[in-house]
């Protein structure tokens, strides 16, 4: 009995800790109260001053490419048409931050019981990056939208159509989480609703 | 295994479970000597410090720092401090950041030996209330709180949780006025 219960709070523990840690999480945050029905257009709004901010990637001529498409296309699939800035309502930019982490090694409990040298955990460093997209009210010129991805550098320094498939995947997956529905029929008919 | 036995087990995992997830909030707290911060009425804002060292999803990310804004309002306005645009006795400003740490579990029998040892790396926030007199600049009162932000910055609800546990906490230890 007190085997089992042991085996399912090690379980129970271990199951909360690696959802808190998978690889590559999206997520984003949404502005409570804001109603993106009537949002129909947008644009790229100013660029940061320096959106990417780590040189290996600014000098990766597909990256920032890859990027600005994907983003695109997602905000296309989302019923959003690009239009002028002064008609846009809602201007986009994004970020991709860079830095250093560090991450055990070992998998947990693979030196139960360890004796010596077995007993130091192996702690490595590495380069994380995190694409950030935010989406600003044209009017207002509040944040009403954030999502971002983490994903190692490494993997957006491999070969370009690489880096291309695994942008596209995480910008989808970003936008998976935006408050709009993908659907244009459904789309229309809430914003006919809306007007 | 009876059924009364199962389901306590069951229990016990659940609790393991939220107690996981809910990582400890450590808080402390700073009063000028000499200062009785109870005796200023009216609070009001200093320029707000968007920036978090450490973390680029939240930093100047507006949903974060306007839901920690008004949290640190309602915590004020609970201790009995007044809100006001104009002249102000006391001016709020925060200061948020975030850094990995690393946590070791397990027995440590000796220099050498470790029992069901394992270790886990988890970013931990630090926030930072400084309440200043606004007529002298002077620091009346600090207060600061440390969190574990597993899961916590990629759900917002549980972000928006943890800021309203970490900041009630945090304002226990502010003197209430009467």
């Amino acid at each position: 009995m007190r085997r089992a219960f042991e085996f399912l709070l090690v379980g129970s523990v271990a199951a909360t800790l690696t959802g808190c840690l998978t690889l590559m999480p999206v997520s984003s945050h949404v502005q409570r109260g804001v109603d993106f029905a009537h949002y129909t257009t947008y644009d790229w709004g100013p660029a940061d001053a320096r959106p990417v901010t780590d040189e290996r990637l600014r000098e990766n001529p597909y990256f920032v490419d890859d990027v600005h498409g994907a983003i695109d296309t997602e905000l296309n699939r989302h019923a959003l048409v690009r239009a002028a800035t002064e008609r846009a309502d809602l201007l986009v930019h994004y970020h991709a931050a860079i830095a250093e982490r560090v991450e055990v090694a070992s998998r947990p409990g693979s030196y139960r019981d360890c004796l010596g040298d077995n007993c130091q955990p192996q702690v490595n460093t590495y380069d994380a990056g995190t694409l950030v997209i935010d989406i600003v009210d044209a009017s207002t010129r509040e944040l009403v939208w954030r999502g971002w991805a983490e994903h190692r550098l490494e993997d957006m320094l491999d070969d370009p159509v690489q880096v291309r498939r695994r942008v596209q995947d995480a910008v989808r997956r970003i936008f998976d989480t935006f408050p709009l529905a993908v659907n244009p029929t459904s789309r229309r008919t809430a914003l006919e609703g809306t007007r | 295994m009876t059924a009364v036995r199962l389901f306590a087990a069951g229990v016990a995992v659940a609790i393991a479970a939220i107690a996981a997830a809910c990582a400890p909030i450590t808080v402390t707290s700073f009063t000028e000597r000499g200062v009785d911060v109870a005796r200023y009425r009216t609070f009001g804002w200093d320029r707000t410090d968007t920036s978090v060292p450490g973390d680029p999803r939240l930093e100047n990310n507006e949903m974060f720092h306007r839901y920690l804004r008004d949290a640190i309002d309602r915590g004020l306005v609970s201790r009995g401090y007044e809100p006001t645009i104009v002249q102000p006795d006391v001016l709020v400003h925060y200061h948020t950041s975030s850094r990995q740490k690393i946590y070791t579990s397990g027995e440590q029998r000796s220099a050498e030996r470790c029992r069901d040892c394992s270790v886990q790396v988890y970013d931990e926030g630090t926030l930072l209330i400084d309440l200043t007199d606004a007529r002298t600049g002077a620091l009346v009162w600090r207060g600061t709180a440390e969190s574990g932000l597993a899961g916590v910055v990629d759900n917002q609800s549980r972000m928006e949780e943890t800021i309203e546990r970490v900041v009630a906490r945090m304002f226990v230890n502010l003197p209430r006025r009467s």
